[in-house]
């Protein structure tokens, strides 16, 4: 298990789409901070939820696919298997 | 005789389709192995099960002597490379970023031969060219590269020159020859080109309806399909006399047939054996390639 995660980080640092999403995230969030930060009145919670937050779980939810999918279609599962990583 | 993978009345249903039927091969170490057989004939599905991923519903198999039933067959897999259907590679990644992963999926820890393994593929100059930009022949080489981490003695390769143009193609047969030579890893590969096989196998196992029909080595296939001409005499004692006192290379085949094997003028023999009262009433020159060997062996067996 321990010599799969490791071998998906190396990955995932290897993976264009996943920094291409960090930053997209990254820019959301400091445009979040600059579009409430100038208005002076107390924000609601719900509205900071609804408005960007829910944008993020669709994006993890994106990558998640595309990575997880590559993973199938490239056939490296297969590698997995028949080394039978423990 | 050290087998390195032997399979004892292997059977793989799917419902009510039998895709390996008493499935028995017998692989000797430092073999090159090769697996021919028509599209659905079992090849692909009977490496599964040697790597497997999937399981076999009677039989079973031995790979180095332990039984699949052993605990110990994870353990001895880890010894097994294979590039099964299509070469397993992260096209996004450069050779070596996709050797590197393989290290890690294996656990190994630290990149020890990396180097001398993509030296050994040719893929050592490849830097930062990314493998969705490589070559189909260099894709596969790096599939090999991929299965040799770890240091395995046994290669499986399912249809390793599918789709490959001829440089790609002389490319990987120089690359098992090597390794075979080099390395002494013996291979299992799974081909329908058959003229391409025949250039690198040492042994044959001819399968169709999921049974291996015939296990044979390259040299007694190069005796099968040597250039012959075969005679039916009349006197099979006499014949034989002149043919050893001419030392003309034959083989007697039944009690009036005759194959010689070597070139003969046919009048002087002809003319000989009538001379010794032995009539030729029949002659026929006979050549057999792999192909011809492989298609009579299955159409033999085979009534579609």
């Amino acid at each position: 298990m321990y010599k799969l995660l490791k071998a998906n980080f190396f990955r995932l640092k290897k993976e264009i789409i996943f920094w291409m999403f960090i930053i997209l995230t990254i820019g959301m969030a400091i445009f979040t901070i600059y579009r409430f930060s100038n208005q002076w009145s107390p924000v609601a919670i719900d509205k900071l939820l609804n408005e960007y937050i829910n944008y993020i779980g669709l994006f993890i939810a994106i990558f998640v696919t595309i990575f997880v999918g590559k993973e199938h279609s490239e056939g490296i599962i297969r590698n997995k298997i028949i080394v039978r990583t423990q | 005789m050290e087998y390195i993978l032997e399979t004892h009345n292997l059977e793989k249903k799917y419902k009510k389709c039998k895709a390996l039927n008493d499935f028995n091969i017998h692989i000797e170490k430092g073999a090159i192995y090769g697996l021919i057989g028509r599209n659905g004939a079992g090849k692909t599905t009977f490496i599964r099960l040697i790597c497997g991923l999937q399981k076999p519903t009677k039989g079973n198999y031995e790979i180095y002597g332990i039984s699949n039933e052993s605990k110990q067959i994870i353990e001895i897999r880890k010894r097994i490379g294979a590039i099964i259907e299509n070469s397993s590679i992260l096209l996004d990644m450069t050779a070596e970023d996709n050797l590197k992963e393989q290290y890690k999926i294996i656990g190994l820890p630290n990149y020890d031969w990396l180097n001398e393994i993509l030296k050994l593929v040719g893929l050592a100059q490849t830097g930062k060219k990314k493998a969705k930009n490589f070559s189909l022949g260099m894709k596969q080489r790096l599939g090999i590269a991929i299965a040799l981490v770890g240091n395995p003695d046994f290669l499986i390769l399912d249809e390793p020159i599918n789709g490959l143009d001829p440089e790609g193609i002389i490319e990987i047969r120089e690359l098992i020859l090597k390794l075979n030579k080099e390395k002494g890893i013996t291979f299992l590969i799974s081909s329908h080109y058959l003229d391409e096989l025949s250039k690198v196998a040492t042994h044959y196992g001819f399968v169709n309806h999921g049974q291996i029909l015939k296990e044979i080595t390259s040299a007694e296939l190069e005796k099968n399909c040597r250039r012959k001409i075969e005679i039916k005499v009349s006197n099979v004692k006499e014949c034989v006399k002149y043919l050893e006192n001419s030392k003309i290379s034959y083989e007697v085949i039944s009690e009036n047939i005759i194959n010689i094997y070597d070139k003969i003028n046919i009048a002087e023999l002809a003319v000989n054996l009538s001379n010794r009262n032995c009539n030729i009433s029949e002659l026929h020159e006979k050549e057999e390639s792999l192909e011809n060997y492989y298609i009579n062996l299955i159409g033999g067996n085979d009534n579609v």
